[in-house]
């Protein structure tokens, strides 16, 4: 049968001319069925000819069958969501791409707190909206899969579920830097001493630029166990020694700042010793010291460097990056080398020394003529620098609540990652800075609602500029609304939807600020009641 | 009836109506929502003073709305269909008020009774019939000029050798079907057409192949058109209709005379093609009773939206008149009753995939150019085989997936059934399965 059709095809390819078709090679049924439709042109039996082979094979032709059927039944041992639940997930798909993940998250939270998993009809649109989600999300996703869902998970390669299902020493042995760095911060808020005996027993194969993302994921709250590993090796490993690498150093500074923070350290104690030989006194100013008499504990650095305040020093021991002070920042090296160590070390530390509160030592350290310079005709606070790194490093909330209250709006916002939810809602609002997308972005709660309070504040405020002032604001800030506003807003929201005339500006306050909170409260609210 | 949020996606005519229905899908948004066996209502606050009255026929889908907007259906009537579709609980069964009533009677009675054609003397009549004849000798004369000339082309390829065709640009092509439109054949013209979009840069084997079947496919019939006079009329009307005779619509409906196919219709699938600028939309119906196929073909264009009557998935109480044709499918839906939320009775379907191999050579034999033939097959799963999909039954027989069909699709198949034996609603199309949705206990599930 195969050699008639490959005479069929080879005469139409290279054409009649040359190669007409010998209906005698062809079965007798096909060539019974030619000789009935009549004479034709040579060209015309040649085509006639192929139409009823085509039919003829075609008719004959049996279906392929599968190797191996693979075939398995699935059960799933969980039970599916029910319908309100899909219609949810289904309300949260139509969603804007900023609020879509947040309200995901809080959906996915309540099915796995409901030991459900997805309806099958769901299974794909919840695996392709987790296409291109955090890591975090689509392990929440992966929760709420059955078992139907993982079987058809390898065919949807873009959600990367591998590396989401891999066993523990896949992810260490093999992942790359980031993964492995992903892996190792996950793992260490599970289990600790897991994590820890990982990065020990492969700490010598390692390279220097992943010992310190080591280093830097176990600065994050460090636990008692890693504080053993941690000083053993500052004390070891990345002590000074002659011809380091710049890596070095800063993993010897990250260590540092650790064991700065621990009490019971040597760093910590010898550090408080040195600083001791510093501290002086001195007859109390002002009226109260005229009346009370007495003495002040204060801070007297020497003019020229010393045995501790010299670059070498403070560099083989804290791994603080040896840069020349700018002389007309500081008035002695001495000044620079004690602002970079107040940057890392405890608040506490000087408070302590100087027997004084919190903001008394604050005052004293920014009111001192010895820390102040001249720049642009202005009197400024050499160390403010150094005690915003150091709110950054310590989050010490009292000690930024002061700096917010006396610093320059650019730092300000440098330092607005470090605060907490109050203490940001209570300076926002003070502030009134309501209407500053790069502010109101570093709010503390990244999948929380703000505060109502708080939530009826940003929507006055939003109202009122752009429906009552008729101003444009950032977009970024309706993003935010969307996403955080609390659901007790609601209703206030629709006071202000029902007050105004409508124009222009209520248009588009109702588009992009009235529907997407609306929805989003909507949505949050019939999650809470799921 | 329910709809599914996806039957009521098919209805919108874009995406964005269909996201901006979704955000008024909510119940707080609708001030009011009822519903009756016929008919689905609700008002709704818009930019006006007075709310919006939007109202939707669930039996023959049609939609009515007093917003200005000039998109059909409008955000109003997706969102009130999606808000009944999500949570029917949110819309309250009533009683229909004046506004709804009027027009729902108004519906009810156009299609009860077709408007009345204009009175036409018999010299009208006469006058017409001779116009009418003119028109169809002179489109006889140009559609056999056409074939003449359209045989002599193929010949020449056939006599000088179709390995030229390799070397051929898409002008060659395009200039024969548009000589073939010319000759009113635009039926030759998509043969000629599909003649040049073939891939000759595939494989050797798999170009020359397509090419000889199409070739003699076409040579077929043209054939058949030459011998026209001596073929039975249904012959005649068949040919004559797959050369591009138009196959009018609403003259097969006041045809009084065409037999109308009364049955329990599912809407197993549909599928929506733009060629050039007219939106192409099939939707293949089978009839539970009779086990007749049936494909509705609507068409669209920019300015002039598909009609939306035939839902995708539905199943619909209703009774369709066919296109005379040796095999009959393509058809139109004369009276819609009602929409069945469940398949009443079983299924009459084909076991296996070996029986659908003989039915779809039974079907060839008696029809060689039936295409997309819409089939019922039982235990039939999707399996995921080597990187590519296929469909199995439970003896390991399978047939490949169409190129049409989306890898998604055959996911979400396999995500709804979970790999498990279904009866499967399929159209094959140049022997490849694409499948439209399965049946679970009495519903039939779109996939």
């Amino acid at each position: 049968m195969k050699s008639s059709w490959t005479e069929i095809m080879s005469s139409a390819l290279l054409g009649t001319d040359k190669k007409p078709l010998n209906i005698h090679v062809l079965p007798e049924d096909i060539r019974s069925e030619l000789l009935a439709l009549g004479q034709d042109s040579a060209e015309g039996t040649l085509l006639k000819a192929a139409a009823i082979h085509h039919f003829y094979n075609r008719s004959g032709t049996l279906p392929d069958k599968l190797e191996n059927s693979g075939y398995r039944q699935i059960t799933e041992s969980k039970s599916f969501i029910d319908t309100p639940t899909i219609n949810v997930f289904l309300r949260i798909t139509e969603t804007g791409y900023f609020e879509k993940e947040y309200l995901l998250r809080l959906w996915l939270d309540k099915v796995i707190g409901q030991n459900k998993i997805a309806a099958p009809n769901i299974i794909l649109p919840i695996i392709n909206l987790g296409i291109g989600l955090s890591k975090h999300t689509r392990k929440k996703i992966m929760a709420i899969l059955g078992e139907r869902a993982k079987a058809i998970l390898p065919l949807k390669p873009d959600f990367k579920a591998k590396e989401l299902q891999s066993n523990i020493t896949d992810q260490w042995k093999e992942g790359n830097p980031e993964e492995r760095r992903t892996f190792i911060s996950e793992l260490r808020i599970k289990d600790v001493d897991q994590s820890l005996s990982l990065i020990q027993s492969d700490w010598p194969m390692e390279t220097i630029v992943f010992k310190r993302t080591i280093i830097e994921i176990l600065s994050e709250e460090t636990q008692p166990s890693e504080f053993s590993f941690l000083t053993q090796l500052y004390e070891n490993e990345f002590t000074a020694k002659p011809k380091e690498k710049k890596t070095e150093i800063e993993c010897r500074s990250l260590l540092a700042k650790v064991l700065l923070k621990d009490i019971n350290s040597n760093l910590f104690r010898s550090t408080v010793a040195e600083l001791q030989k510093y501290i002086g006194q001195e007859k109390k100013s002002g009226i109260m010291g005229l009346l009370m008499g007495g003495k002040d504990k204060v801070i007297h650095l020497p003019t020229v460097v010393d045995t501790f305040f010299n670059a070498e020093n403070i560099v083989n021991i804290y791994g603080i990056d040896p840069k020349n002070p700018d002389p007309a920042m500081y008035k002695t090296d001495v000044i620079y080398w004690f602002s970079a160590l107040l940057a890392i070390m405890p608040f506490d530390i000087l408070t302590s020394l100087l027997e004084k509160s919190k903001k008394e030592t604050f005052e004293y350290l920014l009111n001192n003529n010895e820390f102040k310079a001249k720049i642009e005709g202005k009197d400024v606070s050499v160390l403010l620098n150094a005690l915003s790194e150091n709110v950054k490093n310590y989050c010490d909330q009292e000690l930024l609540q002061m700096i917010l209250q006396f610093d320059s709006h650019e730092r300000k916002y440098l330092l607005l990652p470090y605060i907490d939810t109050k203490v940001f809602e209570e300076y926002v609002i003070k502030e009134k800075l309501f209407l500053e997308a790069q502010v109101i972005t570093h709010h503390p709660a990244n999948y929380e609602d703000w505060s109502p309070y708080f939530s009826v504040k940003m929507v006055e405020a939003t109202y009122k500029s752009l429906v009552v002032e008729k101003k444009h604001y950032y977009d970024k800030i309706n993003q935010l609304m969307a996403k955080h506003l609390h659901i007790s807003t609601l209703s206030r929201l629709e006071e202000m939807f029902q007050s105004a005339a409508s124009d222009h500006f209520k248009e588009y306050w109702i588009k992009n600020v009235y529907q997407p909170v609306k929805t989003s409260i909507e949505i949050k609210t019939s999650i809470s009641n799921l | 009836m329910n709809f599914t949020p996806a039957q009521v996606q098919t209805l919108a005519p874009d995406d964005a109506s269909f996201k901006a229905g979704k955000a008024l899908s909510g119940k707080n948004q609708w001030l009011s929502a009822s519903f009756t066996e016929r008919s689905l209502w609700g008002e709704i606050k818009g930019s006006g003073s007075k709310p919006y009255q939007t109202q939707v026929d669930i039996n023959a889908i049609a939609f009515k709305c007093s917003c200005p907007s000039r998109k059909f259906p409008c955000k109003h009537g997706i969102g009130l269909l999606l808000l009944w579709a999500n949570d029917p609980s949110a819309v309250t069964a009533g009683t229909e008020p004046s506004w709804v009533a009027e027009w729902m009677d108004k519906r009810v009675a156009k299609a009860e009774k077709p408007a009345e054609p204009k009175e036409q003397t018999e010299e009208d009549i006469a006058k017409s019939e001779k116009s009418k004849q003119k028109r169809a000798d002179e489109r006889m004369m140009s559609v056999e000029a056409g074939v003449e000339e359209l045989t002599l082309w193929m010949s020449d390829l056939v006599r000088t050798g179709l390995l030229q065709l390799q070397a051929k640009d898409r002008s060659f092509f395009d200039k024969t079907a548009a000589r073939m439109i010319d000759a009113k054949a635009p039926g030759l013209a998509s043969w000629v057409k599909s003649l040049g979009k073939i891939n000759y840069y595939a494989d050797n084997h798999i170009w020359q192949n397509e090419a000889v079947v199409i070739l003699s496919k076409m040579h077929l019939l043209t054939s058949a058109f030459q011998n026209l006079a001596n073929l039975p009329e249904i012959w005649q009307q068949t040919i004559k209709s797959l050369l591009g005779w138009n196959q009018s619509p609403k003259e097969l409906l006041a045809d009084e005379s065409a037999e109308i196919i009364k049955d329990i219709w599912v809407v197993v699938g549909q599928e929506t093609t733009q060629e050039e600028d007219i939106i192409i939309q099939r939707s293949w119906l089978k009839g539970i009773n009779t086990q007749k196929s049936a494909l509705i073909l609507n068409f669209g264009t920019r300015f002039a939206p598909l009609d939306i009557s035939v839902v995708n998935g539905s199943i619909l109480e209703a009774g369709i008149v066919f296109f005379p044709s040796v095999w009959q499918q393509r058809a139109v839906v004369k009276l819609q009753n009602r929409i069945l939320d469940q398949v009443p009775k079983a299924l009459v379907c084909l076991p296996n995939i070996n029986e659908l191999f003989s039915f779809l050579a039974a079907t060839y034999a008696e029809y060689p150019y039936a295409s997309d033939i819409c089939c019922l097959v039982s235990g039939i799963r999707p399996v995921s085989d080597q990187e590519r999909f296929v469909a199995a039954d439970r003896d390991n027989n399978y047939m490949e997936i169409a190129p049409e069909i989306h890898a998604d699709k055959m996911i979400n198949w396999l995500a709804i059934s979970g790999g498990d034996y279904y009866v499967t609603a399929m159209v094959i199309r140049n022997n490849k399965m694409m499948p439209l949705g399965i049946f679970m206990d009495n519903k039939y599930v779109l996939i």
